[in-house]
């Protein structure tokens, strides 16, 4: 069957009703849980789950996969106003799209992100329609010190997008990697830092060091300080468009971000969008001529991560459908959903239920394209929630992370550490720590470890392991260099830092 | 300047601090060799990599002289209080009373708190967010319990 | 202090305003059944086809909820601390329910007495597999090359304590070669492993190498059963193959928390098993190269106890360990 013939297979079934009514309800319900701070699309796809157990396979996928890439689009919405990631693959965007909104330029902030997530999206998929067969089968060639070495030198760029502290910046990616080691050793079965509580066994739950460290911290130190009305913004629907300043430097980073982030979201085992972000964020501030604008608004800091993250939304599809290799909790989900209707996930896929593949393919298209619809005039509806006053809003978020944290795994445990987090995280947000670095160490840490002990096994113990394959050893070089580079620029004389938050 | 006010290097003291509590916890854990690590190898070497980084940190700090922001205490101390007392009262009286307390608490945190506004702002949202937990999405959460 | 006393009376106010909570027969809620492995697997297909099928029937939600790490322990120290009131389900296998306290020592629940037996959902024939590029192609070449190569091979498994770890270590023990574990976060990166040659073989489900086999990444040696599969009647069996005693399959079956009351468990193994008869079911089973296999609670129990004395027996022989 060539290209053509399958394209219009998947659109013959995309455009069906009932693929086109759960492709809609999937984007809509993922862009809603995007936006709540406190509801991951993880939580969302999961509770929706057995929903999809009453309609055809093709259609519960789509809509899966709706609130899996709705949520993308979502997510940024409450890192640029509101300095909550609604997802954890838009943390990065925090960074810059929260000093854009309060320097008045939520709108712009938002209509950029909302391009820049559909560039993102469709270039992914685009790779995805046209190499899905060659890429699945490179991705088959990485082996465990090859993975070991690519989130080494993802950590370490995290670590580097430090503002002008780079020390404290790895400083906090170890504090993550710490973090993720509360919980039960996968390879050995014991017991690490949970002080004999049972609710630890099972490690410390993503949604809660989000929530703590970038919601509620947040809120803890801009109690008293925003004065109401100092976030007035203006909706016209002038302030909505990006100047042409703007326009102009959001185009090569968003083109850049889409393809760093096709790239890592094609590498299984990359935890989705959250790597693709904080690569994309990483090489931007690298090549940028005016680096030091990154974290105070810089329109290239949001581009290109929402490029990145849409991207490797999209191209995490990619092991998922040909593979069967989840890349993340949400694929793995997706695989539960196909094999519930007797679809076994792997190579036979594309081949066997190809109405079934292209089908959501196309449906990707669509809900790209009802997204950014939907999108643009709800701009100013997310706009307007910045106005209401800050003493207001933030008892709402507060309970909306409560709500949250405890509907993930109905624990009060986990409220409660959200709470004893949040206290700490603050003050180490104070002290110079960083939360995004730290969330990655966090996220990447069980992976981590996991790789690098099973790679010595399969080495026997020896080191050279990752530096006999050539990609780890590319991965490690470009690592090392890093590293380099960022002691080196520590050491040198400072320029005069501004410590204004 | 008096170090004990200089930002980076408290930053480096909490990470020579945190560094040498992994340390000690993970001692107990077995080292195993490099072909078996044990459960104890990752977080030592972790703890070891961040009392470098701490003491690194420590030595910059002695170029530099950032003073520490004053702390946000007031919302320091009754933020993380709104939540545990959320905690506390959901299990034992249901959402409603634990998001009423959480709200209210929570807003006064801030000093100019309308404490009228904050209990009206809880009866609309309380039970919307109640709704959208519980009815849309399903989450198995009761609404008052009765005991 | 006097708005905090207000809301204390307001609290109780509408407290005693709301109605009492009366007790239904069951299910009166969400019924959730325990996973203790990544979706995929074919412990939480059993679930998931079981859940799907029972939720009209049980007139509640029935939802899987996959928990997963540390050998199983997390998903069982839930299932083992909820309340016994039938809505907490667990989907467990050999690792969970057999094998964890025989190698872990410090193994936080016990097996036989935290869960009560409900029935065997399903079987699947464990097959001995490698990657295509190893340089054997029958279970007597592999014996023989790894002899010769003693410490060479690595095998995956789904983790430490699963099946596919001891089954291999029982090889090992059968026939005195040296091969080296390595574990997976469950069958399907442990099935990926072998197929990208990182481990050269495993000891796998049919059903999680079944893709594998068919693009010609994994080839198959030998079935781990007391006679061949009907889907495979080229297969020999491992005790065909040169290793004697060897024989286990990757079941899956339904438990409740013990101190379940007899009615509910009675409803739970009628309900289920009226469904796992059903041609429909069967189909959905073979599909995924697994055989559905319903047995009586007291069945089931008596198959559990002798499963422990053999499998103790050989874990202590071959000294397999944790790490």
């Amino acid at each position: 069957m060539d290209l053509l013939e399958s394209l219009q297979l998947g659109l013959a079934t995309a455009l069906t009703m009932e693929n086109l009514l759960y492709c809609l309800l999937g984007v809509s319900v993922g862009m809603i849980v995007g936006v709540l701070p406190g509801i991951g699309h993880l939580a969302a796809v999961s509770l929706l789950m057995p929903l999809t157990f009453h309609v055809p396979a093709t259609a519960a996928l789509v809509m899966l996969a709706g609130i899996y890439y709705g949520a993308q689009y979502g997510g940024s919405i409450a890192s640029i106003l509101l300095n909550l990631p609604g997802t954890a693959s838009s943390a990065v965007i925090c960074l810059d799209g929260y000093p854009m909104s309060q320097k008045g330029r939520a709108g712009a902030a938002l209509m950029i992100t909302t391009i820049a997530s559909f560039v993102g999206s469709c270039f992914a998929i685009i790779v995805l329609i046209l190499m899905a067969p060659p890429l699945a089968q490179l991705a088959l060639s990485f082996h465990s010190a090859d993975y070991f070495s690519m989130m080494v030198l993802g950590l370490v760029a995290a670590g580097s997008i430090s503002q002008g502290r780079p020390l404290i910046g790895l400083a906090s990616v170890v504090l993550g990697l710490l973090i993720g080691l509360v919980g039960i050793d996968v390879n050995s079965g014991a017991m690490r830092m949970t002080f004999g509580i049972p609710e630890l066994f099972d490690g410390v739950s993503i949604i809660v060091i989000a929530m703590a460290l970038f919601g509620v911290s947040e809120v803890i130190s801009s109690i008293g300080k925003t004065g109401d009305g100092a976030n007035k913004t203006r909706v016209t629907f002038r302030s909505l468009l990006p100047t042409r300043k703007e326009w102009r430097e959001s185009g090569w980073p968003i083109l850049r971000g889409s393809g760093v982030g096709t790239a890592v979201g094609i590498l299984p085992g990359t935890g989705g969008g959250s790597m693709a972000s904080f690569m994309a964020y990483a090489v931007e501030k690298r090549i940028s001529s005016k680096p030091e604008t990154f974290g105070k608004g810089a329109v290239a800091g949001i581009a290109a991560p929402e490029g990145a993250n849409n991207a490797a939304a999209q191209s995490s599809f990619i092991p998922t459908l040909t593979l069967g290799i989840p890349g993340d909790a949400i694929m793995a989900l997706m695989l539960g959903a196909l094999m519930i209707h007797g679809i076994a996930p792997g190579p036979r896929v594309v081949t066997e239920n190809p109405e079934l593949f292209w089908g959501l393919v196309v449906s990707f298209l669509i809900g790209n394209l009802i997204l950014l619809i939907l999108n643009i005039p709800l701009i100013k509806v997310w706009v307007k929630i910045l106005q209401i006053p800050y003493r207001l809003l933030f008892p709402i978020i507060i309970l909306l992370i409560c709500a949250g944290v405890y509907s993930l795994d109905r624990s009060v445990m986990d409220v409660l550490l959200v709470a004893g987090f949040a206290g700490i995280g603050y003050l180490l947000i104070k002290l110079g720590f960083e939360a995004a670095p730290l969330l990655l160490g966090f996220i990447l840490g069980p992976m981590l470890e996991e790789n690098l002990r099973r790679s010595m096994l399969l080495s026997r113990g020896d080191f050279m392991v990752f530096l006999e394959r050539p990609i780890s050893a590319a991965f490690l070089f470009l690592a090392a260099l890093l590293l380099l580079w960022v002691i080196w620029g520590s050491f040198k004389p400072r320029r005069s830092t501004t410590e204004n938050n | 300047m008096n170090v004990l006010t200089s930002k980076d290097f408290l930053a480096g003291l909490v990470c020579v601090l945190i560094g040498s509590l992994v340390l000690v916890v993970a001692s107990d854990y077995s080292f195993g060799t490099p072909r078996r690590m044990g459960p104890g190898f990752f977080p030592i070497t972790l703890g070891t990599l961040l009392l470098l980084l701490g003491a690194g940190v420590v030595l910059s700090s002695l170029r530099t002289h950032e003073k520490l922001p004053p702390l946000n205490l007031r919302p320091w101390l009754v933020i993380p209080a709104a939540i545990i007392a959320f905690a506390w009262l959901l299990p034992r009286f249901g959402f409603a009373p634990a998001g009423l307390a959480v709200v209210v608490l929570a807003g006064l945190a801030d000093r100019n708190a309308n404490k009228l506004a904050l209990l009206l702002l809880a009866c609309v949202l309380v039970p919307a967010i109640w709704g959208l937990f519980a009815l849309v999405l399903g989450v198995p959460i009761p609404f008052l319990i009765w005991s | 202090m006097n708005n905090k006393k207000v809301l204390a009376h307001a609290i109780g106010a509408i407290a005693l305003a709301s109605v009492p909570l009366s007790a239904h027969a069951w299910p009166d809620q969400t019924v959730t059944i325990v996973v203790p492995y990544a979706p995929g697997g074919i412990a939480d297909i059993a679930a998931r086809t079981v859940a799907e099928a029972m939720t009209p029937i049980w007139g509640q939600e029935v939802i899987v909820d996959n928990r997963t790490g540390g050998a199983g322990f997390v998903a069982a120290t839930t299932v083992a601390r909820a309340a016994p009131d039938g809505h907490t389900l667990f989907v467990a296998d050999m690792g969970v329910n057999v094998i964890n306290p025989y190698l872990f020592d410090d193994a936080p629940y016990d097996p036989a007495t935290d869960f009560r037996p409900i029935t065997m959902i399903s079987d699947t024939p464990l097959v001995l597999a490698a990657y295509s590029g190893a340089p054997f192609d029958t279970t007597e070449d592999y014996l023989a090359y790894a002899e010769a190569n003693p410490g060479e091979i690595s095998f995956a498994s789904a983790g430490i304590g699963s099946l596919n770890h001891i089954v291999p270590e029982w090889i090992n023990y059968e026939t005195g070669i040296d091969t080296v574990h390595i574990p997976y976060r469950g069958g399907a990166p442990a099935a990926t492993a072998v197929a990208s040659g990182e481990a050269e073989v495993g000891v796998l489900a049919l059903s999680s190498v079944g893709p594998f086999v068919d693009s010609g990444d994994i080839k198959l040696l030998g079935v781990a059963r007391e006679e061949r599969v009907a889907s495979h009647p080229d297969l020999p069996t491992l005790m065909e193959g040169g290793v004697p005693n060897v024989a286990a399959g990757q079941w899956a079956g339904l438990f409740a928390p013990s101190g379940v009351s007899d009615e509910i468990v009675e409803k739970i193994y009628e309900d289920v098993v009226a469904y796992l008869e059903t041609e429909q079911a069967q189909t959905t089973f073979a599909d995924r190269g697994a055989i559905v296999s319903p047995m009586t609670s007291e069945d089931f129990g008596q198959m559990l106890d002798d499963l422990r004395e053999q499998f103790s027996t050989i874990i202590e022989a071959a000294n397999i360990s944790a790490d």
